[in-house]
């Protein structure tokens, strides 16, 4: 095996023009919860302006009213939310979009028909989600997804391990299918 | 494959579009070694529960109850029993939930164990999820250790095509930044090396 195998595994491979030279950070995701520091691109930072959505006034917030919107996307994990506009900033410009994802106020989920339904949800389910956990695992999904090149890493959907773990029966004693890779000969060597 | 994060989230993609019209739930996260203290196992765990927590008509009850009942209490979180409780009734309501973990090995190892037990305790109780599981080899022996059931296993190995892809990509993005640096020679020498390395030659 080559030295860069590792190329392939836990890491950015980032070309960095100015010193000519090719690094691959030691991160493989960019942290979804720290917002500084480290050598990996770190996504795009969404302020709210608005959550337009159903902050009625509600005396009673245990039973404010939620409005869900369907946005025909087959999970959550796509695009779930056309929900909010945003003041998105980012190095070098500023530009309004709609975005959902890195919004917290945002939650989705799969229902049986398999769309997502996105509820622009009230602080009381807010505030709930954030008293389950501090992580927003939503918001990384989609940054990692807006920069994965196209037919990159496609053969492991071939892969025989991976049809037989996806249609595994209840029953089956596999449930599980882990995904490994070398990492820490290429770092050295790329540099 | 280039990058883990490339196949956790196309693996993640993928599952969705072929859950797509079905009763089915994938649900993701992500480890990274400069959020470890926020990643212990009772906020993972909290963490798979957050997306499973908004059904169509707003919070499922028994998380609303929960917190009710904690607010009442003094507002204390979850204690992880508590959600793994919660978590296996609400998944039972699913045809499959896919479990996809990315970067295991990037988690403190006291935090992996007990995450790998609170996994091994949802597999067992809830016969409807599948775990998609990405780490560095020795979390392979963890697994082992952890899950009493077997796993299937696929070694990730750069592929020359993926890396001339990607390779392409981000000169083509240099070059476009720093066009009298980043030469069309200097691409190919990059390109040239970079597979030659890769393939072990």
């Amino acid at each position: 095996m080559g030295p860069l195998t590792a190329l392939a595994w836990n890491g950015w491979l980032e070309f960095q023009s100015e010193t000519i030279s090719l690094s691959q950070s030691m991160r493989g995701f960019p942290a979804f919860l720290s917002l500084g520091g480290g050598e990996a691109p770190q996504p795009p930072r969404y302020t709210p302006i608005l959550p337009i959505v159903c902050c009625r006034i509600i005396p009673l917030i245990t039973n404010m009213t939620t409005l869900p919107s369907w946005n025909g996307g087959p999970s959550l994990s796509h695009d779930p939310c056309q929900y909010g506009i945003s003041n998105t900033r980012t190095n070098n410009n500023t530009s309004n979009r709609i975005h959902g994802n890195a919004n917290q106020n945002i939650g989705n989920v799969l229902n049986s028909y398999n769309n997502t339904i996105t509820v622009g949800i009230s602080e009381e389910a807010s505030r709930i989600q954030r008293w389950l956990s501090p992580l927003e695992p939503h918001a990384r999904h989609q940054d990692v997804r807006n920069r994965r090149l196209d037919g990159v890493g496609n053969w492991v959907l071939g892969e025989d391990e991976f049809e037989s773990w996806r249609k595994s029966q209840d029953s089956s004693a596999n449930r599980t299918l882990l995904c490994y890779g070398d990492q820490g000969a290429g770092k050295t060597y790329i540099r | 494959m280039l990058t883990r994060d490339y196949n956790s989230s196309l693996v993640i993609d993928t599952l969705c579009d072929q859950a797509y019209g079905h009763n089915i739930a994938v649900l993701s996260l992500y480890c990274d070694y400069q959020a470890q203290k926020d990643q212990s196992a009772v906020n993972m765990i909290g963490g798979l529960l957050r997306q499973v927590a908004l059904g169509p008509a707003g919070i499922v009850g028994e998380i609303q109850n929960a917190f009710d009942r904690s607010r009442q209490g003094g507002g204390k979180g979850l204690r992880l029993e508590e959600m793994l409780g919660l978590f296996v009734k609400i998944v039972s309501s699913f045809e499959r939930v896919y479990i996809c973990v990315d970067a295991m090995d990037e988690l403190v190892p006291d935090h992996r164990s007990e995450f790998l037990r609170a996994l091994q305790q949802i597999t067992q109780e809830a016969l409807n999820t599948r775990l998609f599981l990405t780490g560095r080899p020795h979390i392979r022996g963890e697994l082992d250790n952890h899950l009493t059931k077997s796993v299937y296993t696929i070694h990730i190995i750069p592929d020359q095509g993926d890396i001339a892809k990607y390779l392409r990509r981000k000169m083509d993005d240099a070059g476009a930044r720093d066009p009298d640096l980043m030469t069309e020679n200097l691409k190919n020498d990059i390109m040239k090396t970079m597979l030659e390395k890769a393939s072990g030659m």
